[in-house]
């Protein structure tokens, strides 16, 4: 069931929060709507976040260009962590805004393109998680 | 002697709802029990258009694809259930704490909605062989004209194929195939291509029947191809048990009892009494009926016959298809979008029948993936979201997802027990047990190992195989099986329960051999004999 509220700066703290998620996971600025639809959540789901997840999170929302390395290293050492969970619900509510439409729905590219793009995000992917899960073992 | 009602029958899925409607159609007058949950209505929130164009227009589209409580985000590992969506999340609810089970071994989905399983089924609707009937305990003769009464009743679309003969056999007045999209279009070809030497290893590859229309039928409509068949029934172009029970409730002679959990029975010289609960006060009370028709499902007519006979049957057997899934990806489609205009459902089956003599076949299930969102599998891989993200959404319109199926057969090792649990409504819960003996594990593995190379060499290449855990396959069978001496805890080859008068079953529970392909047909086909049985046994 939705708690009816959450604290005010609470619910703050979260839209800022999601700003920095989103474009994290989206590459831009997120609509106004999936920062409201991310508060929502907060308010049916639970978000328990343990004592290194939580401090993770501080650094990230200080410095979010770490977001990809850290994301990268949680999904192979810890793959259900409840950091990873608020940015799955993220992601879930952001493949739900018309405007991020094409990011999710599949588009018309040549084969090469396809492939190109593939190797790209697979090359970062690995290096992200490699160098995320050293992070994880210093902090 | 008077009694409350002629028939009960116990359970909404198709195999109660087949069975109501032949006895109705007798004349004869029936009252439902069932729990009957309803889901939450996101229809009032569904704009008119496919899933693509709501994809890109629809401001509150969370509402129907999340769930306004985002029920359907699941952030546990994949379990049998978790693929529901909103619209159909209610298919699971109160299961847990009205029918527990306790297991290590063996995670089925059970239902206590209207309609049961049927209300989220995919439509997947297969005739069995002579042969696999006759493995079974069917009769074949009688069988054949109750897959036509079926077939009539609720519209299967099937194509003429190299599938036909396992698919739909000697059904006729069947819809015109539905379309397959592109990805299973350009699969075919290349399936057309290298057809004669497919063929001498057993592989089979076609349109699958289902009970989704191709054309307007019994004032149903066709489908419109909008890929939101997972998220409504707005035109029932699926068939659902409901659609049944809707017609039935109209009708003069039939009672619905909602809210009720039948407990057990017991019968004297002239009647049947049904104790039931009812689930919102906790009351029970007794029905007492001439006829009683178990059609709970497999998993819940076991319960009802296990407190029933507590002293004398303490164990029952169990069936169930081993089931995997086998993502591929289909790398002709890398840069293609999948066609605007298709159905969420399977678009194509394939058999192989390895010794090509119709036995012990394996079935395979082919979808292409797009209206169950992408936010799902991205979790799945590991990877950081933003790189999942740029990943699949361009490997989507070339994934495809291929449902693999096993035959089952009776084993020690496969078995139903009730145990105390003094927390649940009822004061107990079924204890399940499910393994496979060497043999079996065996040939499983080979013939999933057989499965992965055809695909491969279809050009579809598979990426790792997920296993629900046993009990995923959701095709359950064999609790009560069909036996020739009066045994309790065994069903006459009438359908009648062993030990009982006037007990009949009318689900899966009597089969004793369970072939690689959704039982549902079957189980609907079977209800009505079993219906017809027990009018002949007045
Ligand atoms: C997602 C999904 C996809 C599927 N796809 C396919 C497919 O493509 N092809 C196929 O053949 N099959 C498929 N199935 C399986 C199919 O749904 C089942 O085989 C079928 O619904 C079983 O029918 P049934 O009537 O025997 O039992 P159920 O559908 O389980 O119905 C049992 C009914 O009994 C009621 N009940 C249970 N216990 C009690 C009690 N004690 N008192 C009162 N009422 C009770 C329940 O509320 C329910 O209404 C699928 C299932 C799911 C969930």
């Amino acid at each position: 069931m939705t708690k009816q509220t959450l604290p005010q700066d609470m619910e703050k703290e979260l839209a800022v929060e999601a700003r920095v998620l989103g474009s994290y996971l989206i590459g831009e600025r997120i609509d106004e709507r999936a920062v409201a639809l991310y508060v929502k959540a907060h308010r049916t789901i639970p978000f328990v976040l343990d004592e290194k997840d939580q401090r993770l999170l501080n650094l990230l929302l200080k410095h979010p260009f770490l977001l990809g390395s850290v994301d990268g290293g949680l999904a192979l050492v810890k793959r259900r962590s409840h950091l990873r969970k608020k940015l799955y619900y993220l992601l879930a509510i952001l493949e739900t805004i018309p405007r991020y439409s094409k990011k999710f729905l599949s588009q018309k590219r040549p084969f090469w393109a396809a492939v190109l793009n593939l190797a790209f995000f697979g090359i970062r992917g690995v290096m992200r998680a490699l160098t995320g899960c050293m992070l994880y073992i210093l902090i | 002697m008077s009694v409350d009602y002629e028939y009960v029958v116990i359970g909404s899925g198709p195999s109660g709802t087949m069975a109501a409607q032949t006895l109705i159609d007798a004349g004869r007058h029936v009252a439902m029990v069932d729990v009957g949950i309803l889901g939450r209505d996101y229809e009032a929130t569904l704009p008119q258009g496919s899933y693509e164009e709501l994809r890109r227009t629809d401001p509150n589209q969370y509402r129907y694809l999340l769930g306004d409580q985002f029920e359907s985000v699941d952030w546990d590992d994949i379990k049998v259930g978790a693929q529901l969506t909103p619209a159909r999340k209610h298919l699971a609810r109160e299961v847990e704490r009205l029918i527990p089970m306790i297991s290590q071994t063996f995670f089925p989905m059970e239902s206590m909605a209207y309609g049961g399983l049927g209300s989220g089924w995919g439509l997947g609707a297969y005739v069995y062989s002579d042969q696999e009937l006759a493995r079974a305990g069917l009769s074949s003769a009688a069988m054949r004209s109750a897959y036509q009464v079926v077939c009539d009743r609720v519209g299967i679309s099937a194509g003429q194929d190299d599938v036909s003969r396992y698919v739909i056999g000697h059904l006729a007045n069947t819809l015109p195939p539905l379309q397959m999209d592109n990805s299973t279009q350009q699969l075919y070809k290349t399936y057309q291509a290298k057809r004669r030497s497919l063929n001498k290893r057993g592989i089979y590859f076609g349109n699958p029947a289902m009970a989704l229309l191709s054309t307007p039928f019994n004032n149903r409509k066709a489908t419109r191809y909008d890929d939101m068949d997972f998220y409504t029934d707005r035109d029932r172009a699926g068939y659902r048990p409901w659609i049944t029970l809707n017609v039935l409730r109209e009708h003069p002679n039939f009672t619905y009892l909602g809210g009720l959990l039948a407990l057990r029975f017991y019968e004297d010289e002239t009647s049947t009494f049904v104790e039931v609960l009812n689930v919102h006060t906790n009351q029970s009370r007794t029905i007492k009926c001439r006829v009683l028709i178990l059609a709970a499902g497999v998993l819940g007519s076991a319960r009802i016959v296990l407190r029933s006979f507590k002293k004398d049957v303490r164990q029952l057997s169990l069936l169930c298809n081993p089931y995997s899934y086998l993502p591929c990806l289909h790398l002709r489609m890398l840069g293609t979008p999948l066609s605007a205009q298709k159905t969420s459902m399977a678009q194509a089956f394939m058999i192989y029948d390895e010794k090509n003599a119709g036995n012990d076949i394996v079935s395979m299930a082919i979808y292409t993936y797009r209206s169950l969102m992408l936010y799902k599998i991205i979790k799945e891989a590991p990877l950081d979201f933003s790189d999942g993200l740029g990943i699949f959404s361009i490997l989507q319109s070339a994934l495809m997802i291929v449902g693999i199926h096993h035959p089952d057969a009776p084993s020690p090792k496969k078995y139903l027990r009730l145990m105390e649990k003094a927390d649940s409504p009822t004061g107990d819960a079924l204890f399940a047990h499910y393994e496979l003996d060497g043999t079996e594990a065996k040939q499983v593995a080979q013939k999933e190992r057989t499965v992965r190379s055809i695909f491969a060499g279809l050009g579809c290449y598979p990426l790792r195989s997920v296993r629900p855990g046993f009990g995923g396959s959701i095709h359950y069978a064999g609790s009560l099986p069909f036996h020739s001496s009066e045994l309790a805890g065994t069903t006459s080859s009438n359908g009648r329960l062993h030990k009982t008068r006037s007990v009949f079953v009318a689900d899966g529970s009597g089969f004793n051999y369970l072939p690689a392909k959704g039982v549902t047909l079957t189980l609907m086909a079977n209800a009505h004999v079993t219906a017809l049985n027990a009018l002949a046994h007045e």
